[in-house]
């Protein structure tokens, strides 16, 4: 290798790990990542530090200059398949079957988006559904909560153009759930239970993969994520609670 | 019977909720049936025992199956624990929780507040057991894997 491919390959183990950070890869798998690209060089000193909010990586040895990058990571949100597909390019490379200049073209042009969006809007409306269904309501609150599914769903569409803090979208949300299915519940004839309704939206919006996330990588010895993680998902889970509790205190409704 | 029609409904619900996270094509039946598994699990243990020790085992089961799936299937393990972990996530609790203290019913806050930290300690230990036998195991495998890699190279120069 010449110095020149040295720096492409830093650049690729950024770019990989800034990848794999943004869409909700653990700690320790990015750092991991990082590694074995930089491994590929042979060189006497491969560093990977990943934090929650950005990563710095360094390749060094005797015979070169240090070269070291930083990024930083504004973003992070779920995207399993990004991960999938990152991890296979590096390990493919890792193991030879890619050149350099083929996965870092790979990785720069990547294209993990599989669903249409609609798709995953449409989506919504089932999850909620479902899930009420799955915590034991009958048909009448399916349908309810299929249809708290849909203007959540209509919600998500509204804020995808806007640049909207998470944490009030997901407020406002929850918000719109409690008081639609409080609302539903009003009508006359309609009987259903309530809790059930509420339960089954907000697992949509709930952050199942941040907790389940943050219990890996604090275990895995990365306290300072592990703590970020952990931090994060109970300030959105009170933030959906809070939501709820609006909503339903100003339909006069109660939690059964 | 109503066991079985939850667990098709946890199937249905994980295969929309794996849409939304996007999970790679070929896990989304495969994040189904586990998610389905593991509420068969979790209703199955949960008259004989308590909601927390029914949350460890049915995350228990769910852990042990994403790391043999994850391997056959060639994708990383997050992309089937995530999805399929999400049935038994306290989610519940957690606004419960908040909903009494702003109630101020103190006594029903505490009690969601501690079954809420009970069942997701479950959960971490159950993972947490999981992966470090796993990653005892692999150690091995790695160590053997490398030293055939090397091997190869050198046959290559």
């Amino acid at each position: 290798m010449v110095d020149t491919e040295y720096k492409q390959l830093v650049d690729l183990a950024a770019m990989a790990g800034k990848i794999m950070l943004e869409n909700g890869a653990e700690i320790y798998r990015v750092e991991d990542t990082i590694r074995y690209i930089l491994s590929v060089s042979g060189l006497e000193t491969k560093q990977a530090f990943v934090l929650s909010t950005g990563l710095m990586i360094s390749l060094g040895d005797p015979a070169i200059d240090a070269i070291t990058v930083i990024r930083r990571v504004e973003n992070r949100g779920t995207h399993l398949n990004a991960i999938s597909k990152v991890n296979e390019i590096s390990r493919d490379f890792y193991m030879g079957k890619l050149s350099l200049d083929e996965a870092y073209v790979q990785i720069k042009g990547l294209q993990a988006n599989q669903y249409p969006s609609w798709l995953k809007d449409i989506a919504m409306i089932f999850v909620s559904a479902f899930f009420t269904g799955m915590f034991g309501g009958n048909a009448v609150d399916m349908v309810i909560a299929g249809g708290v599914g849909f203007l959540l769903a209509v919600w998500t569409w509204l804020t995808r153009g806007i640049r909207m803090h998470g944490m009030i979208r997901d407020f406002i949300g929850s918000f719109l759930v409690s008081v639609s299915a409080a609302g539903f519940l009003r009508i006359p004839g309609v009987a259903g239970h309530l809790n059930l309704i509420i339960i089954g939206a907000i697992m949509v919006m709930v952050p199942g993969a941040a907790i389940t996330n943050a219990i890996r990588d604090t275990l895995h010895g990365d306290y300072s994520a592990g703590g970020a993680k952990i931090l994060e998902a109970f300030v959105k889970a009170a933030m959906i609670a809070l939501g709820v509790y609006c909503g339903l205190f100003m339909m006069g409704g109660r939690l059964v | 019977m109503s066991i079985l029609i939850q667990c098709i409904f946890a199937f249905l619900a994980i295969l929309a909720f794996s849409i939304i996270i996007e999970a790679p094509r070929k896990c989304l039946f495969v994040n189904g049936v586990l998610a389905a598994l593991g509420w068969a699990v979790y209703l199955a243990v949960l008259p004989y025992s308590s909601v927390v020790s029914a949350t460890f085992v049915s995350a228990f089961v769910v852990a042990v199956c994403s790391h043999i799936l994850a391997r056959l299937l060639k994708v990383p393990v997050i992309a089937l624990l995530i999805p399929a972990i999400l049935t038994i996530v306290p989610g519940a609790g957690m606004y419960q929780t908040v909903y009494n203290i702003m109630n101020s019913s103190v006594d029903t806050a505490l009690y969601s507040l501690f079954s809420t930290l009970g069942a997701a300690g479950a959960i971490a230990f159950a993972i947490f057991l999981v992966d470090a036998v796993v990653a005892a195991i692999r150690r091995g495998g790695r160590q053997k894997r490398l030293l055939r890699y090397e091997l190869q190279n050198r046959k290559r120069k």
